[in-house]
């Protein structure tokens, strides 16, 4: 049941569809793209969308932090990329170098 | 591999930081980070003190009347990689407040705290528990209300005390060293998550919206706790947790 103590936040696509599907029939479960790992996609890929205006889920616990240029507002919700897009891109300098070495064990599974 | 616990509290810092409620949390976080990282560098260890938390909801409170203005946690954290659960873990939280009573001002605090026996060398000793010095047993990680920082404030000014300057008959809460109720292990991350469970619900369940949040709580768990649960299938183990009172 979803409630308080159980937010949708923290729930896995699986766990989402079957909450959800009682209240929205020919609900469909998301696929994660490849490269994008996780199970829990509640964040997009920035690089991604600059790139080619596309929307990538990522899982925050298994994507890279971006960041951004200048202080965003805390209203907004932090940036990402998808693991496999940050590699391709190691240069860009947004990219949160910590991640990229902690994220290294999850490489061979993207 | 050892964790990064700093790098896990930077992370908590900025979901911390995207609720108002929290702010202050996160601000202290963020003010000892450096010191935070060093400590765990060099020994594995972190300590904190005066790490604002939002005050407990003004519900159930004693005295009647009196109101919240600040709370408080003061931590020490110790990890040894080859030990099953934290060498040190102890949290103490302060809650301030005042009472205005016409012509007496009451400056209040509430002290309570999660304390560990493990680095207490005659508890390393006693592995089974039973020579444990203390008459009560201490379970290996307990709650207990009260503390050394209890005891300074009560000292000085502290009404009801002997000698006493009022007159008359009056009620006043008693409190006692006991019980000691044992607990898990908490780790800072644990720890903060707890205080603010139990401090405001409702700022703890806006946190949890956030995946960050709740990915960082996750893996704590699962780092600290799984191997703990497995541990207690051991009686050894039990025993060393919960006391000498534990038969089975």
């Amino acid at each position: 049941m979803i409630g308080a103590d159980t937010p949708l936040a923290g729930s896995t696509i699986a766990q989402r569809l079957e909450l959800l599907s009682p209240i929205i029939a020919d609900l469909v479960p998301l696929q994660m793209p490849k490269g994008s790992l996780g199970e829990r996609p509640w964040r997009y890929c920035l690089l991604t969308k600059e790139s080619q205006q596309q929307l990538i889920p990522v899982d925050p616990a298994r994507a890279v932090k971006v960041k951004p240029r200048s202080s965003m507002p805390t209203w907004l919700d932090p940036l990402y990329a998808a693991l496999s897009i940050a590699l391709q891109n190691r240069e860009d300098p947004r990219l949160d170098k910590e991640d990229l070495r902690r994220l290294q064990i999850y490489i061979r599974e993207g | 591999m050892v964790f990064s616990l700093p790098d896990e509290l930077e992370r908590l810092s900025a979901v911390l930081r995207r609720e108002p409620a929290t702010n202050a949390t996160a601000d202290a976080l963020d003010t000892n980070m450096g010191r935070f990282r060093s400590q765990w560098i060099n020994n594995r260890q972190m300590r904190g003190s005066q790490l604002p938390l939002p005050v407990p909801r003004n519900q159930g409170l004693h005295p009647n009347g009196c109101e919240l203005q600040a709370s408080y946690l003061d931590f020490q954290f110790e990890w040894k990689e080859e030990e099953g659960a934290p060498w040190r873990a102890e949290y103490q939280v302060r809650v301030e407040g005042y009472l205005d009573a016409d012509g007496a001002l009451f400056e209040l605090q509430d002290h309570w705290r999660l304390d560990t026996d493990m680095y207490a060398p005659c508890r390393r000793v006693a592995a089974d528990g039973n020579a444990n010095p203390s008459k009560e047993p201490h379970p290996l990680f307990h709650f207990q209300r009260g503390g050394h920082a209890q005891d300074a404030f009560a000292a000085v000014d502290f009404l009801p005390a002997n000698p006493c300057t009022v007159s008359g008959v009056w009620k006043g809460l008693m409190q006692s060293p006991g019980p000691r109720i044992p607990v898990v292990p908490l780790d800072p991350i644990l720890a903060i998550d707890f205080c603010l469970s139990q401090n405001d619900g409702t700022i703890w369940r806006r946190l949890r919206n956030f995946p960050e949040y709740l990915d960082l709580i996750e893996s704590a768990q699962s780092r600290l706790w799984l191997p703990f649960f497995a541990q207690l299938q051991d009686q050894k183990f039990r025993r060393t947790w919960f006391g000498p009172s534990m038969l089975v």
